[in-house]
């Protein structure tokens, strides 16, 4: 039997449901995991043991149960978490009253029986690529832990990763679940826009921002988010659709799927790694053509406005009052965000709808398109540039360039990892409200062994 | 003011973790490096006073290497704010039996990394 | 736009905005400010109709 800290939420939440473990082993162990490792790993900022102990107890004597029963599991800290303040990366604020009531989604996966552990390291107020934070440390890559987890979910990513929680949750405005899933190694799920709520969470961008699951298998990834579906009206952006359960229609294979691979924009400014993820999986999927989306570069100049214009707006108040107290990194963008002239956002908007309409109109003619998630795999902690084609760029700028013209409009996507000296991850990107078919191909990927999440090497 | 950030308690931590090291192996250079080069930083040992880089970097190239082990005890680390941390720790020597000795350090997140700017050692009955 | 008239333009609108920009951080303010404008730039280059709608819609 696999080691405990290696099993998939699955098969952990299988061994309780036959009585084989209790689900008070389970969360005994991951405390200690995590006692053990997040010292170097430096994913966790909170750890719940009280009250995951308490509902392991209740698991197990019958007073929860559901399909992730006994599961273990993490949330980025911008998620809110009964008991403590939501520090969403930040020094400011920590000093908040802590949260009355735990997120919606942490709500529903423990309705599935899942036990929340702790709460997760992240990039400063999400305005982050790397997950490293002036505040409480960078976490760090469980596959080289002198390199970056990716953000701004980083703590999802190195906990997974990591091998201390089967399922994380993060979120992704312009790609912070997507990263971390590329440079840890990770299946990430970025929903269709609107399809998790919010709700209980603390935002960075309203119109960008998405929630959702990490985990090494697929499987994992469609029970949390079978799991965590529905609507919500606490979120006005949660949209009124009824759940869409994935979990029956993953093992349909690709027979009838139209895949294409990501072309012009998508192939350029990447390190070889990740044009070759992404041949690698095309290949395996037999993709013999291209598709060009329109305007790229203009749809991610459109989010980049966007994301600095409102990020600016939400912070104003702490900028005033106490500048000094934000990563300056964030800082620094947070000022020149609130000084963009508001024709420029109105206008991102309007081209929103436009690039939206377009890119849905090539999706009459494919299924799925296949586009690598990052331009390289995880640079060290601390490196500030890159070489992409030859031209010295800055890390945090550009680590979003494939993720961001995708979450713009809000598409769905899973992340794929495929192996390497470093993992790099692959977006699978699907039409509105069709998860099942990105996810779908995942499975196809996983189960011909192309796409895994490989172990850290000292961890075989 | 936000004291006992982790990631700021972390980084001091690991630079204490390499001054002692240092100090033990009487690793001079480190040791000079992580003193900050500037004119008001201020050594109190033990049995010396050293104002500025010169004096204190004299005193460690004329420092002996022998019996510099020692344990620690109680070693409190505090960080204020971002920037600044006190770092104290108690210390024992086989070569100061019934003593205890107390360090006091300050350290500052300069341009070039972690750097004591002020310190002090003495050692009183144990 | 110059650096000198892109500094102007900051210091007016942080007065304008209550913002208090410390003289460390005002080359890496005006960097990220001339990247936002150039992808502004960008967009703003895009020629829409008259008749095109913000992409979020407002339900009474």
């Amino acid at each position: 039997m696999t080691d405990l800290q290696w099993q998939s939420a699955a098969a952990i939440a299988a061994s309780v449901a036959n009585g084989t473990i209790t689900a008070r082993a389970v969360v005994e162990a991951t405390l200690s995991r995590i006692a053990e490792r997040d010292g170097l790993l430096n994913a966790f900022t909170d750890v719940t043991a009280a009250r995951a102990l308490a509902r392991a107890d209740a698991v197990d004597a019958g007073q929860v149960s559901g399909p992730l029963a006994g599961v273990p599991f993490a949330v980025k800290n911008l998620f809110d978490v009964a008991g403590l303040p939501t520090k969403a990366g930040s020094a400011i604020n920590r000093e908040r009253k802590p949260a009355e009531r735990d997120s919606v989604l942490i709500e529903r996966l423990e309705r599935a029986g899942a036990i929340l552990v702790g709460a997760l390291n992240m990039g400063e107020y999400a305005y982050d690529f790397t997950g490293e934070n002036r505040h409480d440390g960078p976490s760090r890559n469980p596959h080289d832990t002198t390199r970056m987890t990716g953000g701004s979910s980083g703590g999802s990513g190195g906990a997974v990763a990591g091998g201390l929680v089967p399922l994380a949750l993060g979120s992704d405005t312009n790609g912070s679940i997507r990263v971390p899933a590329s440079l840890c190694g990770l299946f990430g799920l970025k929903p269709t826009f609107g399809r998790l709520p919010r709700t209980g969470s603390f935002p960075f961008v309203s119109s960008l921002d998405h929630l959702g699951p990490l985990a090494r298998s697929v499987g994992d990834l469609a029970l949390a988010y079978d799991a965590m579906q529905g609507p919500d009206h606490g979120d006005p952006g949660c949209a009124d659709r009824p759940a869409d359960p994935v979990a029956l229609l993953l093992d349909k294979g690709l027979s009838g799927l139209r895949i294409a691979r990501a072309g012009g924009y998508f192939r350029a400014n990447q390190m070889p790694e990740a044009t070759h993820a992404v041949d690698r999986i095309a290949a395996a999927l037999n993709i013999d053509r291209d598709i060009e989306l329109p305007e790229v570069a203009r749809a991610r100049a459109a989010a980049y406005l966007i994301t600095t214009a409102e990020g600016a707006a939400l912070h104003l108040g702490r900028q005033r009052t106490r500048p000094a107290d934000f990563d300056p990194d964030v800082r620094d963008r947070l000022i020149a965000g609130a000084m963009i002239p508001a024709v420029m956002m109105v206008q991102a908007q309007k081209f929103r709808r436009w690039y939206r309409d377009a890119v849905l109109r090539l999706f009459e003619g494919v299924d799925a398109i296949i586009a690598p998630a990052t331009p390289c795999s995880a640079p060290l902690i601390g490196q500030k540039t890159f070489e992409l084609d030859g031209v010295e760029l800055p890390v945090r700028a550009n680590m979003g360039i494939f993720t961001q013209p995708i979450s713009f409009i809000g598409l769905p996507v899973v992340a794929v990892p495929v192996n390497g000296p470093m993992p790099i991850a692959v977006q699978i990107i699907a039409p509105p409200w069709r998860e099942d078919i990105a996810l779908r191909i995942a499975r196809h990927l996983e189960s011909t062994g192309i796409a895994t999440a490989q172990r850290p090497p000292n961890q075989e | 003011m936000h004291i006992n950030l982790p990631g700021v308690v972390a980084e001091v931590t690991a630079a204490f973790d390499r001054y002692e090291t240092a100090l033990i192996g009487n690793d001079v250079a480190v040791l000079d490096e992580l003193f900050w080069d500037g004119p008001h930083t201020i050594r109190y040992g033990i049995g010396e006073n050293l104002y500025g880089p010169d004096e204190i970097a004299a005193f460690r190239a004329g420092r002996s290497p022998v019996g510099l082990a020692r344990t620690l005890g109680r070693t409190q680390i505090t960080a204020y704010g971002h920037d600044t941390a006190i770092a104290a720790t108690l210390f024992y020597r086989d070569s100061l039996p019934g003593k205890v000795g107390r360090q006091m350090q300050t350290w500052v997140r300069m341009p070039e990394g972690w750097r004591v700017v002020a310190a002090h050692v003495s050692v009183i009955d144990g | 736009m110059t650096d000198v008239t892109l500094d102007a333009f900051i210091d007016a609108s942080a007065a304008l905005l209550g913002l208090t920009i410390q003289p460390a951080w005002r080359d890496p303010v005006r960097a990220n400010l001339t990247v936002s404008l150039r992808m502004g730039a960008l967009v703003m280059d895009f020629p829409l109709p008259d008749d095109a709608e913000p992409a979020p819609v407002f339900t009474a």
